[in-house]
């Protein structure tokens, strides 16, 4: 499958925080869901991607474009890789990165248009930096979000300031979104209404969306995949069904936890086990396969919220 | 670089309104204060594109401005290059509307004394009294002030952005004008132009005023748009 996004051993150091190595993908057709803990490096990966920030190590290939590192089979030409190959930090090839980034919508986690503009002005701003334009469709998502023209950027609450952002993202028609917090500060009709504009948006099976996510329920209705990532490290990337269809938490008492763990039926290490003050919770990756051999052992679906919580912070067994 | 020139334009329009109604006023005072046109000329001309470099680049800093306009098709050589564009341009448009105010006082000054006759307010600030060559020398020294002024800081903003330029730069300055002078005192400089090279620029009606005022402030712009460029290369933003 084609990727819209792909990156591939992502590292930057700052000091107190090393992003290592991260990789992940976005898919044509696909959602790539992107949660953590604050400061785990969601936004670094982002910005990294956009060419905001220079990572030490690493490539990032957009729309099949490598736009920033060199990889081999690349289209990158014999100076580019001389340039790249100078230094150690890779590079990152600007004329490739401007024409990808021509194809993306971005959304930040907070509004970032300066505080004086009006909703005019940044329509405005937009039909200038995008070749693919459309302000019909702009005003059509203005209307949409209650955004008046003449509505100042400083005057609008967060959940407006996000709906700003998110029509001047869809307005140039975008083949990829990269969405950080989209759906944060907004009440959960908005919510709603966001995630209905963005599974419209991905009827187009050449799209794609990579969405930094708190609210992880919002995932679980939109995702494809989930990448998760825990002080700068990627610590699980699998499908949302792997998650919500396959695996299972099973809440039980300590025996129970251990006789699950000592089993066998299950790889080493693929077990999290966390005890509770009155239950020891049980991540296991396969809850149908607990059913059939502790049939007496309750076993729920789990959420991406317990998924992630019970993998971050649950004993490997 | 054009789309970084309209969003400068665009972000800094209601700025740039407000920025000249403030150079009419304070222009007209200091020319009823000083009684001459020339210092006029000059502030009209300077207020709106110093301001300019400073509001643009505050405005980059709120809500991570800078780094979303990167997000945007954009590469760091526009943004820069685009920025000193837009200055340069505000700069211009600027001294064009300097001039053209300085002249409207001449004219309202010329309309007072053909109605009231001699005596008549604003007497100093007639035509006569104020050869349009002193004021265009006087819009020309102001706007070559702001592209030195200019020149200097956006290298330190592109680097360090607003807030932490605005620290660094006082003490840049002090450092760069501290160790002219010490190395002038130090007779580092003499014998640098042998005795009479200027004279043949100065000896020539305006080459000489027109080498100042115009081609020393640009080629000194020119370089420091290719510091500022080669700084922002490896700035995280």
């Amino acid at each position: 499958m084609y990727d819209l996004v792909r990156v591939e051993n992502l590292a930057k150091a700052y000091p107190g925080f090393t992003l290592d190595h991260v990789s992940l993908s976005v898919p044509a057709g696909c959602v790539t869901g992107f949660i953590g803990s604050n400061g785990a490096g969601k936004t670094t990966t982002i910005k990294t991607i956009l060419g905001l920030i220079r990572p030490s190590a690493g490539n990032v290939a957009l729309f099949g474009e490598p736009v920033c590192g060199f990889e081999e089979g690349g289209e990158l030409s014999t100076d580019q890789k001389n340039v790249a190959n100078a230094s150690s930090a890779p590079q990152i090839h600007e004329a490739a990165l401007v024409r990808a980034k021509a194809r993306i919508g971005v959304v930040f986690d907070a509004c970032p248009f300066p505080s004086e503009s009006l909703v005019s002005d940044v329509e405005r701003i937009g039909r200038f930096a995008f070749p693919t334009w459309d302000r019909g469709l702009f005003e059509q998502y203005a209307r949409q979000f209650d955004l008046g023209a003449k509505k100042r950027v400083k005057e609008l609450s967060r959940g407006m300031g996000m709906k700003l952002q998110l029509a001047f993202a869809l307005a140039h028609a975008p083949e990829l979104l990269i969405l950080d917090e989209v759906t944060a500060g907004l009440d959960p009709m908005a919510r709603d209404e966001v995630l209905d504009i963005l599974r419209g948006f991905m009827t187009d099976e050449r799209r794609g969306i990579l969405l930094s996510s708190h609210i992880t329920s919002d995932l679980e209705k939109i995702a494809d995949y989930v990448v998760c990532i825990d002080a700068g490290r990627v610590m699980f990337d699998c499908t949302v069904d792997v998650i919500c269809d396959v695996a299972g938490v099973a809440r039980c008492g300590a025996e129970q936890a251990r006789a699950i763990v000592e089993s066998g039926a299950f790889a080493p290490g693929s077990l999290r086990v966390m005890a509770g003050a009155y239950a020891h919770e049980v991540l296991v990756p396969d809850r149908a396969l607990l059913s059939r051999r502790f049939p007496k052992v309750a076993c729920e679906r789990v959420s991406i919220d317990d998924y992630m919580r019970l993998m971050l912070k649950g004993e490997a067994r | 670089m054009k789309a970084m020139i309209f969003s400068d334009l665009i972000t800094m329009r209601r700025s740039l309104i407000q920025l000249l109604v403030i150079m009419a006023v304070v222009s007209l005072v200091i020319a009823l204060s000083v009684d001459t046109l020339a210092a006029t000329a000059a502030c009209a001309a300077t207020l709106v594109p110093f301001s300019f470099v400073f509001n643009a680049s505050a405005y980059d800093e709120v809500n991570n401005w800078g780094s979303f306009r990167l997000a945007m098709p954009m590469s760091r050589r526009d943004v820069v290059a685009g920025r000193y564009a837009s200055l340069l341009l505000v700069t211009v448009l600027s001294l064009g509307m300097s001039l053209a105010y300085t002249f409207a006082i001449t004219g309202v000054a010329a309309l007072l004394a053909g109605v009231m006759g001699q005596g008549a307010p604003l007497e100093s600030l007639l035509l006569e009294n104020n050869p349009p060559e002193m004021i265009v020398a006087a819009g020309l020294a102001g706007v070559v002030a702001v592209l030195v002024a200019a020149s200097v800081t956006l290298p330190f903003i592109m680097r360090f952005d607003m807030t932490l330029a605005v620290r660094v730069l006082p003490f840049a300055t002090l450092c760069g004008v501290g160790g002219f002078c010490a190395a002038a005192g130090n007779g580092l400089f003499d014998g640098l132009l042998p005795a009479g090279a200027l004279e043949p620029l100065f000896g020539s009606g305006y080459a000489g005023l027109f080498v100042v005022l115009v081609v020393v402030p640009l080629a000194l712009y020119a370089a420091s748009l290719a510091i500022s460029l080669r700084v922002c290369r490896s700035r995280e933003l």
